[in-house]
């Protein structure tokens, strides 16, 4: 068994993940591969099996972040080192990992995030003007609340510590969209977080999970609110410790 | 004779409640609050005018009212521990379907694995 595990949610990818599990499975030597299946409509399942590639079938849809965290879940009692965050839509770059890879080991980062936006060539694509706004005012938030700059708080392009992915699996609550609101706590927290620049891919087919107008809408709000109790929990266990230590 | 009616109405939740709890349809500890509510609309079926003076004594002007708010803070609470417990059951048959995956995916390499131990034995033997 190797030391690093890439997590592959998929729903509903059923043109999508073969492509990319080949190109996983040609890149990448030093990880063992994970794809997980949030009870698809389609004829996705049939698919993974027919791959013969290790995959776990969730009982029922638990959304894109209860799916990473079965992954992290599944991670912790495997006894892995390092999850890697892959979607199962073909956006993420298989030989990117290596970088990702690269830094967590030289710079001993926690979580290293991969950003389209670090290295201006990453994205050449057009990015939808209100996904630039919100993501633009989480960028702003993580630099006043934390004093750190990260490029791209809404990449789920990451490669993530035992000490983090072993936090997020017992974290009760985890977060609906685990984004900026994540990486607000974990820096928060005194974790290492590092951002490599990636190329990205756009969308082939299928449908995004932040498309329409009532979604992102939701997702803002859900967010700050989020955020907001971050802080308030912070704050509060600072005070805490701060009165344990008077005792 | 509308005493009585009410006095009817206010036995009626009662009734109800202590049924469900002894078939174990209902559990004991949600079943007090809604035992108590049916109390207090059983006391104020006997004695109705309990409002007028408690309505006077809190200055409010129209009785009526005042049994309209004890009613909606009342189902507002239940309303609210209701929610809370979904929260948590959801939370809960979140964590049992993942650990449901994980042991799934357990038991079918150890069967696999059985599988190819037993075909290797046959074949050696």
């Amino acid at each position: 068994m190797k030391k690093t595990l890439i997590v592959i949610p998929v729903y509903n990818e059923e043109v999508n993940i073969e492509k990319v599990i080949r190109e996983i499975r040609q890149e990448i030597d030093f990880a063992d591969i994970l794809v997980i299946d949030d009870c698809s409509t389609d004829g996705t399942l049939k698919k993974i099996k027919s791959l013969d590639i290790n995959f776990l079938s969730l009982p029922f849809n638990l959304g894109y972040s209860g799916v990473l965290q079965t992954g992290f879940k599944y991670a912790v009692e495997n006894n892995y080192e390092y999850v890697v965050q892959f979607d199962g839509d073909g956006q993420h770059i298989a030989a990117e990992v290596k970088k990702l890879n690269a830094a967590s080991i030289n710079e001993n980062a926690d979580i290293v995030i991969g950003s389209r936006f670090k290295d201006k060539k990453g994205y050449p694509y057009p990015y939808p003007l209100f996904r630039r706004i919100g993501s633009t005012i989480f960028k702003m938030l993580i630099k006043n609340i934390c004093n750190t700059k990260i490029t791209d708080p809404t990449s789920g392009f990451q490669m993530l510590k035992r000490n983090v992915f072993g936090r997020y699996a017992r974290m009760y609550n985890y977060p609906q969209y685990p984004d900026a609101n994540l990486i607000i706590e974990m820096l928060l927290n005194k974790y290492k977080i590092v951002e490599v620049p990636v190329a990205m891919r756009k969308r082939e087919t299928g449908i995004s999970m932040h498309g329409g107008f009532i979604k992102p809408v939701k997702y803002m709000v859900k967010m700050f609110y989020s955020i907001v109790l971050i802080i308030i929990k912070y704050k509060l266990s600072i005070k805490t410790k701060k009165r344990r230590r008077k005792k | 004779m509308s005493r009585y009616l009410f006095m009817f109405i206010g036995v009626i939740p009662l009734f109800l409640i202590l049924k469900k709890v002894k078939k174990n349809l209902f559990s004991e500890e949600k079943s007090i609050f809604w035992m108590l509510g049916g109390i207090c609309i059983f006391i104020l079926s006997i004695f109705p005018k309990l409002i007028d003076k408690l309505s006077a004594l809190l200055g409010i002007a129209h009785p009526p009212s005042l049994l309209f708010l004890l009613t909606s803070l009342f189902i507002l609470y239940i309303i609210f521990r209701q929610d809370q417990d979904i929260s948590l059951l959801n939370e809960r048959v979140k964590e049992l379907g993942q650990r449901n995956a994980i042991l799934e995916q357990k038991i079918n390499t150890l069967t696999e694995n059985r599988e190819y131990d037993t075909e290797n034995t046959l074949n050696e033997s």
